[in-house]
């Protein structure tokens, strides 16, 4: 079985395959038609070799905002996924740079690095816990890596397997943890995904967040053919409790190539300390 | 002036007519509003939390929100375990189940913290940083559980916060919601972009019902843990609130049916007719489901301050019914028909049941100028209870009496004086014979009382409201001894920059202060625990470097700052969160305290607030958090307290000049009046009962109702000393004819207060014992200050018919209604 690749759509990928628990869901039978659908999702060609400028936006209730500018490159090595990021902006973290792998055994915990120029130290991060936030983010680690198809059940939304947005037709699908474990590691209790009819793309979600009251809203802005890949170059993760905004993230990324020669030798922590 | 009174009297007098007359469409109307009254009761909310004492826009409340905005709840359900044992596997074991069921089925939850999932960033080796929980999975082996004790000794942060300092307690925090959103109209809507508008739309912070509702799972959640060789404690504020309104509820219904049975053993005893009980009986039970309902419609919550409402219109209503009761059924027996007899007796006793009834929602009224937002409401809600008891009396009454068969009353009969008679008789001859001796000794009194005065002090110490032996109250002992306390004071500093918090000056001056202010004692208190920003960078700058203690500092440059807190925020922790803003502007330092009075905590924050001034001169400190709520709270007691006196002060002598008719007369009764305040005073003084929630209320209250026998005594008073020119005459009338209704009266009032003592929640307890002593020491002042005020101010006119009063030969049964109000005064 193949991965969801984080690559193909990058972040909006993330939120593609949603989690989810629940005793109750657990009993919801699959439905094989939505199923095959998110096979479809997970067959898509989401490129390799990609390098991108990103500027990611974060925004909390008040409206303050922080604005961080990452270089982020990435590479498939078989059937694994690694991502390289350098910090550009704020001046207090350029050159901090991320290095993680993620592997596509579901047994193994990702690797992580960290490059602090100001210590001139790398430091792997192990933890296993991908429910915590991504760099302040509303994102958190999960959504940055790839899910296995298996560990869901799919079924339609029961108030209607199709939604269009903006004229365009999707198919509402939930994606259901299929134990406690997968809720724990990813920090979302279940997804309601919307999957483009025509290219296959899911380009919004709903993620109810573990123990709390609170739901994270995706949505892509924008949606590029890129090198005959389909990317989202901007899309926002809200995060609502009630009618409340709590924090929101903006991505936009700019760009974008595939297929760049990026060397496996290019994802490692020389690389990181030596910058970009 | 006295013909205005004559006037105002026969307006009364119309009005019974008009009842009598068309009481069936008087009861029909009265039943149905007071219905429709009722049907709002389930609407009644209750609040019994700390910012219900702050008005909205009360500056302490509002720095509050925002901070609660920004960093949400404070304050924290504390749970602490007891191990018999210590801190063994088993002991994990149960708290990490205990743990996760809190997770799974609090309602309202923001986070439960433990040292199940306190976070440790740590070093393995040269190059790697293990981020993970304290512990996730139990210790199996007495080598695994050592390793869980050797790093809890190693991260200082949760010491005396998540674990004691002696190691006894293993505490659970349940941290809710601050602000509870409504939920979203439709899931599709989340995709919309939010306005301001939208997101405040319906937004409230945690109420009472939610706070309640969280302590009653937590509890029954704790419950089924108990008795595993762990004892349970609970503490913090919601623990607090949610005890606070068990007490409240019990003694509401404790004190409701008591205030009751009291009115009706009394009415029984006084009048010894059903109907002499069971119409005043009607009266202030409609009264008092009127008040509430209108409540319920303004959405006045029930408060501490609330809880004095309903015995309170029980006792001051049915005084109402019970004057004008009084004199019909003397008319009844001195030979009138019931229409004649209750027409004559609202005419007569309307007016000054009236001007008391004023008198008494003015008093209460100068609550509406306190600070304090719960006795501002009480200001709003109890003059309307007041003044519906009033009209249920006019209205009501007459009504009842029209509609329902009356006793025939037995005839008159001549005789002996009874007791009271003869002791109203000597009173009269004490105090008319030697006034000045009397005046004096009533005012060495007041002299001796006025110096205890000064020994009276301010307090707010809510903990010390519930007994002794109550969960919370026990538990915020066990935690304020064992571990950092259960209060907090929150220090917010703004660097007025973005990133502000990158700079290594100021988190060392942070870091600084959360070592040095556990160090100040004031009051005996100390804060067991201080965290901010700097103790998570300290921690995750020694995992850096190998672990290092000596690298448990603050980094040296801003942007190994920066990018240490890159690297916590990447660690997937989202406690940075909790303390400092988003954008690294704004900063916390979290001060850990035992609870205590709140008046101690002033100058506990004052030397804090001097030490910080000092330490952050370039920034801008915030103080708020519990303990400054707390303070706030004393504050606005003194403030309130001074507004709502000066205010009662005022208007009810203006009001006594104008009832009474003569000018001289308003301000020399006041002194009557005033004079039982200052020995309650002298009293709280003396017997180091303090000026708290409920005893601040006492003065204004003591005021409005007091006045209440003074005007009745004057009203009396005046007519008679028209009509004999003698003083000794007039009081002698004034003391036949109401006396036992002055002494009734402040006898039921004096029962209905005494109910308070068997509160649940101490506070109302010397509340009670105050007014009940007031309402005394204000009888005593009108049946023996007063005459001889009057005597000391006013000459005799004429002596003959004094003369035959003072010989008993006009014996107060053989008053004439028809006299009066003929102004034939030769009859």
């Amino acid at each position: 079985m193949k991965n969801i690749s984080i690559n193909s759509l990058f972040w909006p990928g993330v939120f593609l395959i949603a989690l989810l628990i629940s005793a109750p869901s657990l009993a919801w039978a699959e439905d094989a038609a939505a199923r095959a659908i998110m096979e479809r999702v997970d067959a898509r060609d989401d490129g390799d070799n990609r390098t991108a400028d990103m500027e990611m936006i974060l925004t909390d209730r008040y409206g303050h905002q922080r604005v961080r500018r990452i270089a982020s490159f990435s590479k498939d090595k078989g059937p694994d996924t690694m991502h390289l990021m350098f910090f550009l902006h704020p001046a207090d973290v350029k050159d901090t740079a991320f290095l993680s792998i993620d592997y596509d055994d579901p047994e193994r915990d990702d690797d992580q690095w960290l490059y602090l120029p100001a210590l001139r130290k790398t430091k792997r991060i192990a933890t296993s816990d991908k429910s915590g936030s991504f760099m302040g983010s509303d994102m958190n680690y999960s959504d940055m890596t790839d899910r296995e198809l298996n560990h869901y059940t799919y079924h339609f939304f029961e108030k209607g397997r199709e939604q269009v947005f903006n004229g365009v037709k999707t198919w509402a699908i939930w994606a259901i943890p299929r134990s406690k474990k997968i809720v724990e590691e990813n920090g979302y209790e279940k997804e309601l995904v919307f999957v483009r009819q025509d290219n296959h793309v899911i380009i919004r979600s709903i993620a109810w967040v573990e123990n709390s009251q609170d739901l994270k809203y995706m949505m892509v802005n924008r949606l590029e053919k890129i090198d005959g890949i389909w990317v989202a170059t901007d899309l926002q993760i809200t995060r609502k409790k009630g009618k409340q905004t709590v924090h929101k993230t903006s991505l936009k990324l700019t760009q974008v190539r595939f297929n760049q020669k990026l060397d496996e030798s290019f994802f490692s922590i020389r690389q990181m300390e030596k910058g970009i | 002036m006295a013909i205005i009174h004559q006037k105002l009297e026969s307006v009364f007098g119309r009005i019974a007519d008009w009842v009598y007359k068309h009481r069936f469409t008087t009861l029909a109307t009265i039943s149905l509003v007071t219905i429709l009254l009722a049907g709002q009761l389930p609407k009644l909310t209750i609040d019994t939390r700390d910012e219900s004492f702050f008005h909205q826009n009360d500056p302490t409340l509002v720095a509050y929100d925002q901070f609660r905005d920004q960093f949400g709840q404070d304050d924290m359900f504390f749970i602490a375990l007891k191990p018999e044992n210590g801190l063994t596997p088993s002991f994990f074991n149960t708290m990490i189940r205990l743990h996760k069921e809190l997770e799974e089925k609090v309602p309202y939850l923001d986070k439960v913290k433990s040292l199940i999932n306190g976070r440790v960033v740590r070093a393995q080796g040269e190059d790697t940083l293990i981020v993970e929980d304290l512990f996730a999975q139990p210790p199996k082996t007495v080598e695994e559980n050592k390793n869980i004790l050797n790093r809890i000794d190693h991260y200082p942060l949760y010491e005396n916060l998540l674990v004691s300092s002696d190691r006894t307690l293993g505490i659970v925090l349940v941290k809710a919601q601050a602000v509870i959103q409504p939920a979203a109209d439709e899931l599709m809507a989340g995709f919309a972009q939010d306005s301001p508008d939208r997101q405040q739309a319906g937004r409230q912070y945690l109420d009472n019902a939610q706070n309640v509702e969280i302590n009653d799972v937590i509890r029954k959640i704790v419950s089924k843990y108990q008795g595993q060789g762990i004892e349970f404690f609970f503490a913090g504020t919601p623990a607090f609130v949610a005890e606070l309104q068990r007490g409240l509820e019990e003694d509401l219904a404790l004190m409701i049916p008591l205030s009751f049975l009291l009115i009706i053993i009394f009415l029984a005893l006084f009048f010894r007719r059903i109907s002499g009980v069971i119409y005043p009986l009607l009266i202030v039970l409609s009264a008092l489901v009127s008040t509430l309902g209108i409540m319920a419609i303004c959405q006045i919550p029930v408060t501490n301050a609330f809880m004095i409402l309903p015995t309170f219109l029980i006792v001051v209503g049915v005084g109402d019914s019970v004057h004008i009761l009084t004199i019909f059924y003397r008319l009844l027996k001195s030979g009138l028909d019931k229409k004649d007899a209750i027409i004559q007796a609202v005419a007569y006793s309307g007016l000054p049941v009236f001007m008391t009834s004023l008198t008494t929602a003015f008093g209460l009224f100068s609550f509406v100028w306190a600070d304090v937002a719960i006795i501002a409401q009480l200001g709003y809600i109890a003059p309307a209870g007041v003044m519906l008891a009033f009209l249920y009396t006019i209205f009501l009454l007459p009504a009842l009496v029209a509609v329902f068969p009356v006793k025939p009353a037995r005839p008159l009969s001549a005789g002996k004086m009874s007791f009271a008679d003869r002791t109203f008789n000597c009173i009269t001859q004490i105090t008319t014979g030697h006034p000045l001796k009397v005046a004096m000794a009533w005012l060495l009194i007041a002299i001796l009382a006025g110096i205890a005065t000064s020994e009276v002090r301010f307090s707010h110490n809510a903990m010390s409201w519930l007994p002794p032996g109550s969960t919370v109250r026990a538990g915020t002992r066990l935690l304020d001894n064992k571990n950092g306390g259960t209060v907090m004071l929150e220090i917010i500093v703004d660097s007025g920059r973005e990133n502000g918090l990158h700079d290594p000056d100021l988190l060392r001056r942070m870091d600084q202060a959360g070592k040095e202010i556990p160090d100040f004692s004031v009051h005996d208190i100390k804060a067991g625990k201080v965290v901010s920003i700097a103790d998570v960078l300290k921690e995750t700058n020694r995992a850096l470097n190998q672990d290092a203690d000596s690298a448990y500092i603050v980094p040296g440059s801003r942007q190994l700052i920066a990018q240490e807190l890159i690297l916590f925020e990447s660690s997937g922790s989202d406690d940075l969160t909790e303390l400092a803003d988003s954008t690294y502007r704004v900063g916390r330092l979290s001060v850990l305290a035992p609870f205590t009075d709140s008046i101690l905590y002033q100058d506990y924050v004052r030397k804090i607030k001097t030490y910080l001034d000092q330490q952050f001169p370039a920034e801008t400190v915030t103080l708020t958090g519990h303990m400054a709520l707390f303070i706030g709270i004393t504050k606005l007691f003194i403030t309130s307290m001074a507004k709502s006196y000066i205010f009662a002060f005022l208007v009810i002598t203006a009001l006594m000049v104008v009832m009474i008719g003569q000018l001289r007369l308003g301000p020399m009764s006041m002194i009557a009046n005033i004079i039982p305040i200052v020995m309650i005073f002298g009293i709280m003084g003396v017997a180091d009962i303090p000026i708290d929630l409920m005893t601040i209320l006492v003065g204004s209250i003591v005021l409005g109702l007091v006045v209440d026998d003074t005007i009745h005594f004057l009203h009396h008073f005046r007519r008679a000393y028209d009509r004999y020119g003698s003083v000794e005459a007039a009081v002698k009338e004034t003391l036949f004819n109401t006396g036992r209704a002055l002494v009734i009266t402040s006898l039921v009032l004096c029962g209905g207060f005494i109910i308070y003592t068997t509160a649940y929640l101490s506070c109302y307890v010397w509340f009670g014992v105050l007014i009940a002593s007031a309402v005394l020491f204000a009888l005593a002042a009108d049946l023996l200050l007063l005459p001889a005020l009057l005597a000391l101010i006013y000459g005799d006119k004429r002596t003959a018919p004094a003369a035959d009063l003072a010989a008993g030969i006009i014996p107060p049964e053989n008053y004439s209604i028809e006299a009066r109000d003929t102004g034939d005064e030769s009859k």
